[in-house]
């Protein structure tokens, strides 16, 4: 295939996901979400490897995940926000039953039905709610195609180390931006399966999948090891970011569509401000704190922007220093922040 | 003269030895040793996988010594189909489970695995009601019958007239095989397994989507001792939910 494509994000993710070794798609057909579904069985058609199904709703997509991935299939599913309470239900049990999975949140306006324009509001119902019974989902934040390509890559290297779901929230402005991924350029890993299987190997005994545990002891103990790889998941991955102009008394954080914009905005000032760094968490659970404290150190305004009622600043809150100015901006309703309105937003607070 | 002996019965070699928790004249127990007889006679259990469903099925990995997968509520259609794409060319796919499950939650799944012609054995054990979460009404509860969220028992107004949900899946083309029997009389428990393996037998061979609906009871929450049980339901079913075999690809067993 040729090495440079121009892609969509959600196509973006599509490939890569391909290209990871993806056998199967689940999912049920909704805006932002179908166009990977669309792109994958047009793939599938051109026999590159991969099965796509669509169910007869996203709760049941994401429990034939499920049995194809005890089956021994490597999954890939994609829901859009308001189906985001099904991908949260099936990410218990597939943290229950210490399986992987890669689910893609394309995010759009809400609460309810909403609309099907871009929003970052689904940011802490994704962080909190794959918690529930004390599971864990690493969440990834990528913004351009190129990024789509490597999140997904690290979304299936994430999820077979680990055996846990991961979502990835991709705002629906992200999922139709189009450019030229050059696949040369990316070191896409080769991720060996190692999930456990149905007919895998038990010493001759037959393998059984169950999250249910009568005993209290018996779950008990699932929980204690269930912490154990939390922690060593912790541990071991430091959460990914992007940083634009590192030394700089002023620093912008933002993710998806809102850093794009706020890039475009940086890059467009010419000496009106001081120059401003910009910090992109590419992950948010881990999330890079280390990278951000240090960010953060240097600098003495805070910007943060999203396109939720405040979710980033809420998530951002325990690693912001008393003594920092901060800021807030937030476009909601599906409005994707304008570089001007950015800018203006900028200029007047300092 | 030398005796020769031929083991006609015994301890089932798919059926585990682990004490079962089913209550006293609750027809799971048959159930399960049913499915272990109709899996070693056809000497599929390296073949085959099991999905339970949530209930008093959800302890079957326990009971059966074959490769098994406790589905969650209203989702071991969708598991078993999940399965069933995957390891479907090589191996057998069923799926048991109560009819609060399946007739509930897990109606929709249900039927559109029906319509796709999904590759699986379903055997639903109906026995009227929700049994582990405590006797709650079902959707075949009958008329009138009483239940923990039923009182004063199951009202047409409140609740609608029991539907034969088994008969329902007959104009599916994509269905191949439906049939059902009484899990309390000795007749068809008999014949019951040689549905099951029917069932699976179609499965192997056609790759068909097949049902069978195993009339149970529930002693404990009809509150009644297990023979006045029977008689009851026995009494109370009659002419709402038949036994017998109600699509076939070939004519074979007769109820």
């Amino acid at each position: 295939m040729e090495k440079k494509r121009l892609l969509k994000g959600a196509e973006a993710i599509g490939e890569a996901a391909i290209q990871t070794g993806c056998t199967r798609f689940y999912a049920y057909p909704v805006p932002n979400q179908s166009d990977l579904m669309e792109y994958l069985i047009q793939e599938e058609n051109n026999g590159r490897g991969l099965t796509v199904f669509q169910a007869e709703d996203p709760l049941a997509a994401f429990f034939m995940a499920y049995g194809a991935t005890i089956g021994g299939a490597r999954v890939l599913t994609a829901v859009n926000s308001v189906d985001l309470p099904d991908a949260l239900r099936a990410a218990s049990y597939f943290s229950a039953a210490d399986l992987p999975l890669v689910c893609i949140v394309f995010t759009q306006s809400g609460p309810g039905s909403g609309n099907i324009y871009p929003e970052q509001s689904d940011t802490l119902a994704a962080l909190y709610g794959t918690r529930v019974g004390d599971g864990f989902a690493p969440v990834l934040t990528p913004s351009t195609p190129t990024d789509c390509v490597l999140a997904t890559n690290e979304a299936f290297r994430l999820a077979e180390t680990y055996h846990v779901p991961v979502f990835i929230l991709l705002d629906a402005a992200c999922a139709q931006l189009t450019e030229t991924v050059d696949f040369s350029a990316l070191k896409i890993h080769d991720i060996p399966k190692n999930h456990p299987t149905i007919k895998g190997e038990n010493g001759g005994q037959p393998v059984k999948f169950t999250t249910l545990a009568l005993d209290i002891e018996k779950m008990e103990e699932r929980k204690e090891a269930l912490k154990e790889k939390q922690a060593r998941f912790l541990g071991e991955e430091d959460g990914s970011y992007k940083i634009e102009g590192n030394e700089n008394t002023t620093l912008v954080v933002a993710f998806g569509i809102a850093a794009i914009q706020a890039k475009r905005a940086l890059e467009s000032f010419q000496n009106e401000v001081n120059p401003c760094s910009l910090f992109e968490p590419t992950s948010l659970y881990p999330f890079p704190k280390k990278a951000l404290q240090e960010a953060m150190s240097k600098a003495n305004q805070l910007f943060i922007l999203d396109m939720s009622n405040g979710q980033l600043a809420e998530l951002l809150k325990p690693y912001i220093p008393e003594d920092m100015t901060l800021h807030t901006f937030s476009t909601t309703g599906g409005a994707v922040p304008r570089v001007e309105q950015i800018k203006s937003w900028i200029q007047q607070a300092l | 003269m030398e005796l020769k002996f031929e083991q006609i019965a015994g301890f089932p070699k798919s059926l585990s030895e682990t004490p079962q928790h089913f209550c006293p004249g609750c027809t799971h127990g048959v159930n399960t040793r049913l499915i272990a007889e109709a899996i070693d006679d056809l000497q599929v259990a390296g073949d085959i996988v099991g999905v339970c469903g949530m209930g008093c099925s959800a302890l079957l990995p326990d009971y059966l010594d074959i490769d098994m997968v406790a589905a969650p509520p209203g989702q071991a259609i969708p598991v078993a189909v999940g399965l069933s794409h995957e390891i479907g060319e090589k191996g057998l796919v069923f799926v048991y489970l109560g009819e609060g499950d399946l007739y509930g939650r897990g109606l929709s799944a249900l039927f559109h695995a029906a319509i796709r012609g999904e590759s699986l054995s379903v055997f639903c054990a109906n026995n009227l009601n929700m049994g582990m979460s405590g006797g709650h009404l079902s959707p075949t509860s009958l008329l009138g019958q009483k239940t923990a969220t039923t009182p004063n028992g199951k009202s047409t107004v409140k609740y609608g007239v029991p539907v034969d949900f088994t008969r329902l899946l007959l104009n599916i083309p994509g269905v191949s095989f439906v049939a059902r029997f009484k899990g309390f009389t000795a007749g068809e428990i008999r014949k019951g397994k040689e549905l099951f393996k029917r069932s699976l037998q179609i499965q192997k061979f056609q790759k068909g989507f097949s049902f069978v609906e195993i009339l149970g009871i529930c002693p404990t929450n009809l509150e009644l001792p297990p023979p006045e049980a029977v008689k009851q339901v026995k009494s109370a079913i009659s002419g709402i939910y038949p036994s017998g075999i109600f699509k076939t690809p070939e004519v074979g067993i007769t109820l």
